[in-house]
């Protein structure tokens, strides 16, 4: 293989991941609505789909693996398989996590007092789409800023988790009877599906600042391991 | 078939080229194998121990020897290498190993002069120098104007030499620490050595024939070697009067004076090259 | 300390040619550093200025300050045979004295440079060398045969422990392994490893995956143009060199988008 080639390999990769985000986007996007909607056969959908994205997943592996064998890629080739591993590895799990958003979708029957819930899970939804989206934004354009904005815009998803899950926990009085129904337990793991997915996304984001910086966590990549690691856990 | 055609003719050609060089080969070494065999046939009759061991006798007597002249010839050789060896080796050495253009070029061509000069010059030239000076022939003048006529053969062939010594060697040394000289004198001559002690054989082989340069300096006797600065018989010049005179007798110990000293050539140079050549090979 | 090699604003020069211009670097003691960058581009010039070997081609000279152990190598009062003593070279092409034999051959510098040593401090620093070179094993028991009965990998460790026998600081290694095969230039390079415990280590080589693998330190030399000098582009750690490298240039050359 002469580098010419590797340089188009590269390119190709880019391409795929990029193909496959934009099925993750959209998996992410159906598997939602279909919870909010009830929608069975875009559930359904959803779960189908996530083969292609678990077959390019194991494609771009394959080609990171292959091109570093025998290319030995250094500086930015380097970090752009490094990345590309990286990065698919999280938008699989992200197409997972739809899965199992479009699974629940399947399962969650309608019940009475469910409306203030279903709000929440729209808002973290649609806030979730778009950290994905800036996400991927961030990749496809090699921009550290946007990467590193995914935090910040994570947050309000982490809020809207923690109050689904408190207002599920301690019910108010009106609530008693939704909170203790099977129905709860699927808003919960739910919610905690979408909270996760974004999470994915801002630890994708941290590897795509790596792409651009070379820092991993605002530090330079290559430096001593802390001293103190062991000694968290009490020993 | 066009194809068979060029291939067919290319054969021919290189077949026939082939043939040529064998030819010529040949043909080169027809003189060499003659000259060997016929003094071979001629001198070998005369040769026995007696003639390497006595004097000549006076005309008319038979039996005697060259004695004299064989050891008269190591003398002037040992004369000449001694003069020339350390001069013609050191020139060489400088020439290659301190390369100041300018002078280098100037010595390369002196040398190549000096080494045209027909030898009867150098010989009057000496004869001049010393044996006009001193006043009389001596083993000396004839040892210094044979030591002038190796000269520049053991100095270009040192030169060679050396600069055969890949600068790989010199700059292993240097970069050892090992200082200059040191790097010349132990590294880079000591593994030239071979090759320029071969030089330095072939040489010697070459003044050992000499004859014109010893008819105005070394002279000839009919005795034994009696000091540095007495004339001294020589196998070239002892080869060349007993050629001339008109006895049957002293033209077969002139024969037998010829092989004596073609051997002792073959001996030297020959005998050079397989040691040293097999020493040389084994440095590359 | 003593391995420290400082140069400031080098440059060298073969007559009118400039050869290297204005390198600064500071080379780490008791480290490998590694001096890449494509053919003609000073690199091996450089390394051959810090043992005073580029002014032994007629009209090679140099400017600028190499500071070794805290003097200037090229202060008029400093002898080059004794700078070069202290910092060894190893050759492109393996180059043992062919008529001496495998002791001799790492005995030459002691025996040569003046060092003096009776035979059994002698016979100590070959094997004490050869150990370190990690080719005592295979010819502790043919000392006496000529260094050039080696094979090409081995001839190169014997030379290696030819410069170790002196006990340089620092020494300096120009394309050590590319005339050898690669398990050889495994050889060399966990040699390489194993000195650097004692010894600081400066090579320049062609082949960028064994600047990656066996240097802590990089240094990339170009020459921009036809005709300029080398300089250098950039210096840094090797695993940001080959993973973050500062310079487009840099990048352009070890990631093989060069010219």
């Amino acid at each position: 293989m002469t580098r010419q080639s590797f340089h188009e390999g590269l390119k190709q990769l880019n391409y795929e991941i990029l193909r496959m985000a934009s099925l993750v986007v959209e998996a992410v996007d159906l598997s939602t609505q279909a919870l909010l909607t009830g929608d069975r056969k875009l559930a359904n959908s959803v779960i189908a789909g996530d083969d292609d994205i678990n077959e390019l997943s194991l494609w771009i592996e394959g080609q990171c693996l292959a091109l570093q064998a025998r290319q030995q890629p250094v500086a930015k080739d380097l970090r752009l398989l490094h990345v590309c591993l990286l990065v698919s590895l999280h938008l699989e799990r992200i197409g997972d996590l739809a899965v199992n958003v479009a699974k629940i979708a399947k399962r969650m029957e309608r019940t009475e007092g469910a409306e203030p819930y279903l709000e929440l899970l729209r808002k973290m939804s649609a806030q979730a789409l778009e950290v994905l989206r800036q996400g991927i934004k961030a990749f496809a354009d090699r921009d550290a800023e946007v990467a590193n904005k995914l935090e910040e815009i994570d947050e309000p998803i982490d809020e809207m988790f923690k109050e689904i899950l408190g207002r599920l926990l301690h019910p108010s009085e009106e609530d008693q009877e939704v909170a203790s129904s099977e129905w709860a337990t699927h808003v919960a793991l739910a919610s905690r599906y979408i909270e996760r997915i974004a999470d994915q996304v801002v630890d994708m984001g941290g590897r795509v600042a790596f792409l651009v910086t070379g820092e991993l966590d605002g530090k330079y990549f290559d430096r001593p391991l802390a001293p103190d690691i062991k000694n968290q856990f009490g020993e | 078939m066009k194809g068979d055609l060029n291939r067919s003719r290319r054969n021919l050609t290189s077949g026939f080229a082939y043939l040529l060089c064998l030819l010529s080969t040949a043909i080169a070494l027809i003189p060499l194998g003659l000259i060997l065999v016929y003094v071979i046939v001629q001198g070998a009759p005369a040769l026995n121990l007696d003639f390497l061991t006595q004097l000549p006798k006076p005309v008319g007597e038979t039996g005697g020897g060259m004695g004299n002249a064989i050891v008269g010839s190591l003398m002037l050789i040992g004369i000449a290498a001694a003069i020339g060896l350390p001069i013609g080796v050191l020139a060489g050495t400088y020439l290659a190993e301190f390369r100041s253009p300018r002078l280098s070029w100037t010595v390369r061509l002196l040398a190549d002069i000096l080494s045209g000069v027909p030898s009867i010059i150098i010989g009057v030239f000496v004869y001049t120098l010393l044996v006009l000076t001193m006043k009389r022939f001596s083993a000396l003048a004839g040892g210094v104007a044979l030591a002038v006529l190796m000269l520049p053969t053991v100095a270009r062939t040192t030169e060679e030499m050396l600069r055969m010594v890949p600068d790989t060697l010199r700059e292993a040394s240097l970069a050892l620490g090992i200082s200059r000289w040191r790097t010349i004198v132990s590294i880079v001559i000591k593994t030239a050595g071979g090759g320029i002690m071969t030089g330095i054989m072939l040489a010697l082989a070459r003044i050992a024939g000499e004859t014109a340069p010893l008819l105005f300096t070394a002279l000839n006797s009919r005795t034994w070697p009696t000091g540095l600065d007495k004339p001294v018989a020589s196998l070239p010049v002892q080869i060349y009067t007993y050629a001339i005179a008109p006895y049957a007798d002293w033209h077969q110990q002139a024969w037998a004076g010829s092989l004596v000293l073609v051997l002792m050539v073959l001996l030297l140079s020959v005998g050079s090259k397989l040691y040293f050549g097999r020493k040389m090979r084994s440095v590359r | 300390m003593a391995g420290c090699i400082t140069t400031k604003n080098l440059s060298a020069t073969f007559g009118d040619i400039r050869a290297i211009e204005g390198i600064s670097i500071e080379i780490t003691a008791n480290k490998v550093t590694a001096l890449i960058g494509p053919s003609g581009c000073g690199k091996s010039t450089f390394l051959r200025c810090i043992n005073r070997m580029h002014e032994l081609v007629p009209g090679a000279r140099t400017s600028g300050e190499i500071i070794w152990d805290g003097r200037d190598i090229y202060a008029p009062e400093v002898d080059a045979t004794e700078v070069r003593r202290g910092i060894g070279m190893v050759f492109q092409r393996p180059n043992p004295f062919p008529l001496m034999s495998i002791a001799d051959n790492v005995s030459a510098g002691l025996r040569l440079a003046g060092m003096r040593k009776n035979k059994a401090g002698i016979d100590e620093a070959v094997e004490r060398s050869l150990k370190l070179a990690a080719l005592w094993d295979e010819v502790k028991n043919k000392l006496d045969k000529p260094g050039g009965s080696l094979s090409g990998g081995q001839q190169q460790r014997l030379c290696i422990a030819r410069a170790l026998a002196v006990e340089p600081d620092i020494i300096l290694m120009d394309e050590p392994c590319s005339a050898l095969d690669p398990a050889s230039t495994q050889k060399i390079e966990d040699t390489m490893d194993q000195l650097k415990d004692n010894y600081t280590i400066v090579i320049v080589t062609h082949n960028m995956q064994q600047a990656a693998r066996v240097s802590d330190f990089t240094g990339f030399l170009l020459t921009r143009e036809t005709g300029e000098p080398g300089r250098l582009i950039e210096y840094g750690p090797t695993s940001k060199i080959f993973t973050m490298p500062d310079h487009k240039e840099t990048e352009n050359y070890i990631t093989g988008r060069f010219g």
